[in-house]
């Protein structure tokens, strides 16, 4: 349990520090390992004996990203491309909703190593990107805005799952998918989602979306989109963690497994919250 | 601490010599060629220290002691289209003279593994004979037929003879479809021949797991026998009435045949009391002993302890030394650096495959520590790890990645075949991937040391 807390507490003050400490280089940097961690805890969960063919094949398309994106640029303009690659996560959060509800039967996807590799890049690159998209927000006017912005689309999921956890204690019936997860239910997930809309309130009094705010209807669909779509991020990796039969992602954070199992629903609810909003903002198609 | 400072110590000694040699080979060919050399560094980074010699070459010391480089006149520059190259530049030289300008590095390193090599051989190697001690009970090696002081004398029909030999032939063999067929020879090699068929597919080696003893075998010191050969102070085998040179005929009612069984009737106790029954002077004596629960570090598990260890009888003539003259101890150098060369190659396969888990790649904490300890047992220990690092040195440069000096071999090669430099931004994508590729496996290697010292 001490461990547990003294984890938590590292978490939250190097999660603090990366967001208002570090200027936009560093923030990147803090990106890239939280990239590149989580592509070493992939490998296995796709189905490759090696933790390190998932993470060189990670580390050179997000390399190549890098090279054509030119990310330190993103505090002046966001090109068009950036937002492009961002929406192609949307691939996989929505595709994967008829995987879910098959589960545990049509699973002959995951064989398929090159299918399994492509999923496993539109979850990790498109959250990479929209990380450093979102942190670059207002960047030259306010260091800071950019930050507020990413922890309001993080807290988002964390009102949302702990919202889920008391509703679904104290009321908790009906089964949401009991072969993904079994703890989760129907009840918990409408809790989850009321707490996060009034945190989601909250943000936008406090002003913490930035330019985001100017268009609070798109503001507003975004915010929900990401309450839900996040519960699909923790979904899939559930999945695929049954499938490959792996209990904890990885052992980074001791007491709290490894990285996939932190940001789990971040790599939906980032892609997912910008995405939408691009669209419903006439940004995108 | 002392440990630490140790280690930090000989660190730098060794990777101080492995990177003067190797950039040494990259300036001194490079100066043959009549390349102009502006700077050679020890380190990279903010420069510490520098003399400037008569022909303009600066010799430096810098900040960072994890590399160092040669700077050659013309090297990096982008050049205007049809700017006239000063004779003396890198770029001005011919596909022929660069690549061996870059190779010359690698292979430095390569040529001071087979100086040391030959020093440690004409000082004498102590070779052990190829005979293997009690086989793990449900082993690889117990269910293909390996039986306790059977001599291993040829695996896939090669006849072997070192220790050394048969490592490199099993560690190939791990991931393999095809089972490695193994000659034997039981009781010292005094029984007949016997052909066993011993297939590694499905093993993975772990960090710090010896592919010999994952396998299931053990170097022979000796005839283990049943008797007790040392009782650890403060064990609780030491307050008992149990002594050195008792021999154990039974635990539990449990009849036992080898120290094996001692050991598995110990683990599976749970730290519940056992009777063991013991020949004295020809007399069975019954004594009862309630292990103690140990945490292990290595298996993070608490195991069940007694403090007792078996008694080898020692066989004359397991080890003997091996004192070589220079020209053979040249030859079994070269031999060796190439072994060694093979080794690397194959263990980069199997990184990639999964048949090694990427837990054991180490990085300079690791290194560090071998320094420290090899040092711990003399000059010549050392010298052993410095060889085997900069054959490691030299051969993981070779690798066809940018930023290394075989990713420069391979844009020269492009360029041989081509008859053109590949493009600016070809080159930048390329080198990228590569910085990235390495960055991110020193970061990992980095990780694994950490989580190795905190186990």
């Amino acid at each position: 349990m001490l461990t547990r807390i003294l984890t938590a507490i590292v978490l939250i003050a190097a999660v603090l520090a990366w967001l208002f400490i570090a200027d936009y280089p560093i923030y990147a940097i803090g990106t890239l390992f939280m990239f590149a961690v989580g592509a070493y805890e992939m490998g296995p969960l796709i189905g490759f004996k090696s933790k390190l063919t998932f993470l060189a094949i990670a580390t050179i398309v997000i390399t190549l990203l890098f090279v054509v994106l030119e990310p330190s640029n993103f505090v002046l303009n966001i090109p068009e491309s950036a937002k492009f690659i961002v929406a192609s996560g949307l691939i996989v959060w929505l595709g994967s909703i008829p995987l879910l509800l098959k589960f545990p039967h049509d699973t002959k996807w995951h064989d398929y190593k090159a299918f399994s590799t492509v999923i496993a890049l539109l979850m990790l690159v498109p959250f990479a990107i929209g990380l450093l998209i979102l942190r670059a927000n207002q960047y030259p006017l306010d260091k800071n805005s950019g930050a507020y912005l990413v922890l309001s689309v993080m807290a988002l999921v964390w009102c949302a799952d702990s919202g889920a956890y008391f509703c679904g204690r104290f009321f908790g019936k009906h089964k949401m998918l009991p072969n993904v997860s079994p703890k989760k239910t129907l009840e918990g997930l409408a809790g989850g989602i009321i707490i996060a809309l009034v945190g989601m309130f909250i943000f936008m009094k406090l002003d913490f979306f930035g330019t985001y705010a100017n268009n609070p209807t798109a503001l507003t669909i975004a915010s929900v989109a990401t309450i839900i779509f996040s519960v699909i991020g923790d979904l899939v990796e559930s999945m695929f963690k049954r499938i490959a039969g792996i209990k904890d992602s990885g052992k980074i954070f001791p007491g709290h497994g490894g990285m996939l199992d932190r940001i789990d629903s971040q790599l939906a609810a980032i892609p997912v919250f910008l995405t939408v909003y691009f669209i419903a903002n006439g940004e995108l198609f | 601490m002392i440990d630490a400072l140790g280690g930090l110590f000989y660190f730098l000694i060794a990777l101080g010599i492995l990177v003067t040699i190797h950039e040494f080979g990259h300036f001194i060919v490079a100066r043959a060629c009549g390349v102009k050399v502006l700077r050679f560094s020890i380190g990279f980074g903010p420069i510490l220290f520098k003399r400037t010699a008569k022909n303009g070459c600066e010799y430096a010391v810098s900040a960072i002691p994890l590399g160092g480089y040669v700077k050659m006149e013309g090297e990096n520059e982008i050049l205007e289209k049809n700017a006239p190259l000063s004779k003396d530049s890198f770029k001005a030289q011919s596909v022929w003279k660069r690549a061996l300008i870059i190779f010359a590095g690698p292979f430095f390193n390569i040529v001071l593994a087979v100086i040391l090599l030959t020093i440690i051989n004409v000082n004498g190697v102590q070779e052990r004979k190829t005979i293997v001690g009690p086989i793990a009970p449900n082993s690889v090696a117990y269910n293909a037929g390996f039986k306790a002081y059977d001599e291993i004398i040829a695996i896939d029909s090669q006849a072997v003879s070192k220790w050394n030999d048969i490592f490199y032939e099993l560690f190939d063999g791990f991931g393999k479809d095809k089972a490695l067929l193994i000659d034997v020879k039981g009781d010292f090699g005094k029984a007949q021949t016997r052909t066993l068929e011993l297939n590694l597919k499905n093993l993975t080696i772990e960090r710090n797991e010896d592919p010999i003893n994952k396998i299931g075998l053990t170097v022979c010191f000796g005839k283990v026998t049943n008797q007790i050969g040392l009782i650890l102070e403060n064990s609780p085998a030491s307050k008992t009435s149990l002594a050195v040179g008792d021999e154990v005929v039974s635990i539990n009612g449990m009849q036992i045949e080898s120290w094996y069984d001692i050991r598995a009737a110990i683990e599976q106790s749970n730290g519940n009391e056992l009777s063991f029954v013991i020949k004295r002077n020809g007399n069975l004596y019954s004594q009862k002993v309630t292990p103690k629960l140990e945490y292990d570090k290595r298996t993070h598990k608490s195991l069940p302890f007694v403090g007792i260890g078996a008694k080898v009888e020692k066989v004359e003539g397991l080890s003997y030394k091996v004192e070589y003259g220079l020209l053979d101890g040249f030859f079994k150098a070269c031999k060796d650096s190439v072994a060694m060369s093979k080794l690397i190659v194959t263990s980069v396969t199997k990184l990639i495959d999964g048949t090694i888990a990427a837990s054991n790649i180490s990085g300079p904490i690791a290194i560090a520590k071998g320094a420290q300890e090899s040092a711990s047992f003399g000059i010549i220990v050392f010298l052993g790890f410095l060889a085997a690092i900069s054959v490691n040195l030299g051969i993981l440069n070779l690798l066809p990645i940018p930023v290394l000096d075989g990713g420069q071999l391979l844009f020269l090669l492009y360029e041989a075949i081509a008859r053109k430099e590949p493009t600016k931004k070809v080159q930048l994508a390329l080198t990228s991937i590569g910085a990235g590729l390495l960055f991110t496996l020193m970061f990992f290697a980095v990780f694994n040391d950490i989580l190795g010292l905190m186990n």
